[in-house]
């Protein structure tokens, strides 16, 4: 089950009580700053949150596809399925290559208008996750529907 | 085909001050356009009055970090027998994957307009709402009775 809703509208509610504590002094330039940072770095959060949850559904759909294409009968097209993912002494990990991107390229073509919209949209979150402070805000509501709308276009290739 | 180069240290590419005063002009008049727009929209004999006395400061990052000035935006309320309704606040040029959002205040539950317009003179404004559709709606003159309609 994925959340995006969920967490967008948790963005919104808390990002409303930050802008409240931000119109309490509205002349006052330097708490307008410090209100405008904070929100920032929470708009950030909850961006790497939904992000989450889409590398959760991508992993799943990465783990189906596999176990799909490794239980072909003909072994001409199950053999290189074989290689792919890890196997542990207690059951097969099946995610898949470790990198997200290459996870991803197993579900839409490369190159892609998916693919390519997935790769901006992660290349984001990592710039986020590695310290980079963005010069634009975010908006989850954005980020929210276009991620739930980014899987389900996933699920839809055979 | 372009397959996107995937490199976590690619570097945001950050406009010339020259396109940071440009964009500037272009959200301030996008603003007063829209602002328009909605008293347009406002049935004449229900009562409804438009208030823009009241201003908020632009200072986002993108144009302090070029030693831009702030600036100062009309908000737009709307009132109906003395009593506010909803107001739009200018919020942010600089978001994301959109060209401008604004907050719209007075309802039970956060709104926002976000402009999805993809260039200078494209404008698409979207309502989301927590109650909505996840991806939003056109604003538009129906739109904006469905929103003097919610709790406040």
């Amino acid at each position: 089950m994925i959340h995006f809703r969920a967490i967008w509208n948790a963005h919104a509610v808390t990002d409303g009580h930050f802008r409240e504590f931000a119109d309490e002094e509205p002349g006052d330039a330097e708490w307008a700053n410090t209100w405008a940072n904070l929100r920032q770095f929470n708009a950030n959060a909850y961006f790497v949150l939904l992000w989450s949850q889409a590398e959760v559904e991508i992993n799943q759909l990465c783990d189906e596809l596999i176990q799909r294409k490794r239980n072909d009968s003909d072994w001409d097209s199950q053999r290189a399925w074989d290689l792919i993912g890890e196997h542990g002494p207690t059951g097969r990990k099946l995610r898949g290559p470790r990198d997200l991107m290459d996870r991803i390229a197993l579900l839409c073509k490369k190159g892609g208008r998916v693919y390519n919209r997935l790769s901006e949209l992660y290349r984001l979150r990592s710039r986020i996750a590695h310290g980079e402070i963005l010069q634009s805000g975010l908006d989850t509501a954005e980020i929210a529907a276009e991620l739930e709308a980014l899987i389900k276009e996933l699920k839809a290739t055979p | 085909m372009t397959i996107a180069n995937i490199d976590d240290g690619e570097p945001e590419r950050i406009p010339s001050a020259d396109e940071v005063r440009a964009e500037t002009e272009d959200w301030t008049r996008r603003i007063n356009d829209l602002f328009e727009t909605i008293r347009s929209w406002l049935p004449a004999d229900e009562g409804y009055e438009v208030d823009l006395s009241r201003t908020v400061l632009m200072d986002e990052r993108m144009t302090w970090s070029h030693g831009l000035p702030a600036y100062r935006l009309p908000s737009l309320g709307i009132r109906r027998a003395g009593v506010g309704l909803l107001r739009f606040v200018p919020d942010a040029r600089w978001v994301y994957f959109t060209r401008g959002r604004i907050m719209i205040q007075g309802m039970k539950w956060p709104a926002r307009l976000l402009d999805k317009g993809a260039a200078p003179g494209d404008v698409h404004w979207r309502l989301y709402t927590m109650w909505g559709p996840i991806g939003g709606i056109p604003f538009d003159a129906a739109a904006l009775q469905s929103l003097l309609g919610e709790p406040r």
